[in-house]
């Protein structure tokens, strides 16, 4: 009889490691914990590094420290900010008067590339979600409710994501908004511009088949 | 324009385009180890002592034409003693062109192969095949829990319009929501309001989804209760009234502000159950004879004329839209019906230009009607063989 559990112990090791290169293995591990990157992605980049030497791997170093350092979040509207806000809260030429409600900083970059809103924003930091635990309390709400309380803000765009948890979640800012804000609007969804309609998922079919409006 | 008018052109629509499965390959399904067959394209008799095989056989062109196992097992359930994996190869002929499909399972993996593609949604296997099923347990349908009949409803609905299926996982993932609200003692209103009116939209649109198709099948079915000797104005499939809910939707009140009230009203007991009690997610899709329920009031003979004049319903509706008649498996279809009921349905099912796979015990006092080919076979531990 083989050994099954020693066997497998060898095996699972990861080649890097059995070799005798931890450093190069612990980087590997890293960097596949990184969204979209599985482990063979993650091995081309550490043999990247590797080969472009020492002035590159330093470049980086500094410039993940600086990540770690300097980037936090905005005081005003929780959005990645170097400094204490950022670079849409200070720009004096954003209409206060208008605010758009988002599920994550990202969702800003987003909406900022079509460029055609001139307001401002407001980071949820997620969306409600009771099965994982997330309820209005781990959600930037009250810093929300301050900022509609002031009586700026004229127009509040809930541009959350049209799945379930966005609907609720869109909801639950609405109903908190009433009290203060004239206008309350939701994102339009529907057929992306530009997409055939042969391409679309069914879903997106069917909801913008429901949301139809008159010519 | 000139086509149109072509007699020829018409009569070919009419008798819809053909979907027929020609040829099957079994290898390592259940206790099949090696099969090679050849179908007809009208009636498949699979004969022989039960346990030998041949509900695996339906099971295997079903899970070709659905994906799924009719009996809900998974790869590793299906694949034979030993075996590693299982393999499902079939040549079709649909809408004029001859497909090669292929269903394999290894382990945990499983895959399905169109023309040598793999498949990645259901619906891009409605023009190929699709399939009606009638079980042994068809009858649970009917007498069983009401959940059998709301799975069965959606899946009606799902296999006519693909987006159903979202619509059904958006208010599952509402509803645990609110259950999870309920039972973490959660006294935030607003909270509650969030995700009741997610319940409240997607449940009054998939309300809406199994009325029109329940009314469908009902105005539909007359036809096929008539051949098969049954009042065709006597039945109908309706919700049943939510026994204990304590509030009931009025005449003409809108289902969304139903649900919104009710949700609202039953909140308070809701938590103390931990369950949210209002919602599509409760409802009985019943069968009804008159005002009573067939389950409870009609014979089994009664129920299983009724079961199969509604089989052949839904096979019709899928004739309907995919324009082309689906194969019809039958798993000893002539359990709890008397001589005349047989003969009815052998009648009823020669009229038609489905593709018929049925299993039987044995053919012994049965006539086959009408001209359409027919075909037998042995099934005997796990080996089909043609009876000449
Ligand atoms: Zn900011």
């Amino acid at each position: 009889m083989r050994n099954a559990a020693g066997f497998g112990g060898v095996r699972g090791e990861s080649a890097a490691s059995a070799y005798g290169l931890p450093s190069v293995e612990r980087a590997v591990l890293l960097l596949a914990r990184f969204p979209g990157v599985g482990r063979k992605s993650a091995q081309r980049m550490v043999h990247y590094l590797l080969r472009q030497g020492r002035g590159e791997v330093e470049q980086l170093l500094v410039a993940l420290q600086n990540l770690a350092e300097q980037v936090s979040e905005c005081r005003i509207c929780h959005n990645l900010a170097e400094g204490e806000e950022c670079w849409i809260c200070v720009d004096p030429r954003r209409d206060p008067q208008q605010l758009c409600v988002i599920e994550e900083a990202m969702d800003l970059l987003a909406v900022e590339k079509a460029a055609t809103f001139q307001g401002r924003y407001h980071v949820l930091g997620g969306r409600l979600n009771p099965l994982a635990g997330i309820g209005p309390e781990q959600l930037h709400l009250h810093s929300l409710e301050e900022r509609l309380q002031t009586g700026t803000v004229q127009e509040l765009i809930i541009a959350t994501n049209p799945t379930v948890e966005g609907e609720a979640t869109a909801h639950y800012v609405a109903q908190l908004a009433a009290p203060w804000v004239e206008r309350v609007t939701r994102l339009a969804y529907g057929m992306p511009m530009g997409g055939e309609l042969e391409y679309l998922d069914e879903s997106t079919l069917y909801q913008a088949l429901a949301g139809r409006r008159p010519f | 324009m000139v086509a149109a008018k072509d007699g020829s052109g018409a009569g070919c629509v009419k008798s819809g385009v053909v979907m027929q499965l020609e040829r099957l390959q079994i290898r390592d399904f259940r206790n099949i180890a090696q099969a090679g067959l050849h179908w007809s394209p009208g009636w498949n008799l699979l004969l022989g002592e039960n346990g030998q095989g041949k509900t695996n056989v339906l099971e295997a062109i079903g899970l070709l034409a659905s994906g799924r196992s009719f009996r809900r097992a998974t790869a590793q359930v299906m694949r034979r003693q030993g075996a590693a994996g299982f393999a499902l190869q079939a040549e079709v002929v649909s809408g004029g062109l001859r497909h090669q499909l292929l269903f394999t399972a290894q382990g945990t993996q499983q895959q399905l192969q169109l023309n040598g593609k793999g498949v990645g949604s259901l619906s891009a296997m409605d023009q190929v095949v699709v399939a009606v099923v009638l079980t042994p347990d068809g009858p649970a349908l009917v007498r069983g829990a009401p959940e059998e009949r709301r799975n069965y409803l959606d899946w009606i609905i799902f296999s006519h319009q693909r987006s159903y299926a979202n619509l059904v996982r958006e208010y599952q993932t509402a509803l645990r929501a609110r259950n999870q609200l309920l039972r973490s003692q959660c006294s935030d209103g607003r909270q509650y309001e969030a995700w009741e009116e997610q319940l409240v939209a997607l449940g009054a649109a998939i309300y809406q989804a199994r009325q029109e198709m329940m009314q469908q099948v009902a105005r539909r079915m007359a036809h096929f209760l008539e051949a098969l000797a049954l009042d065709p104005d006597g039945y109908g499939w309706q919700l049943a009234a939510t026994e204990g809910s304590g509030r009931e939707a009025e005449a003409d009140q809108p289902r969304e502000a139903y649900y919104r009230q009710a949700l609202r009203y039953h909140r308070a007991a809701d938590q103390r159950s931990g369950s949210t009690s209002i919602g599509p997610h409760r409802d009985d899709p019943q069968f009804w004879q008159g005002k009573r329920l067939l389950a409870r009031f009609a014979s089994r003979g009664q129920q299983k004329r009724f079961l199969l004049a509604l089989k052949l319903t839904e096979a019709d509706l899928l004739r309907e839209r995919l324009r082309a008649a689906p194969l019809l498996l039958l798993d000893d279809p002539l359990t709890e019906l008397d001589q005349d009921g047989s003969s009815r349905l052998l009648r009823v099912l020669s009229m038609g230009s489905l593709q018929i796979f049925i299993a039987l015990c044995s053919t012994e006092g049965l006539a086959w009607p009408g001209e359409r080919p027919l075909r037998r076979f042995q099934v005997q531990e796990g080996t089909i063989q043609p009876i000449a």
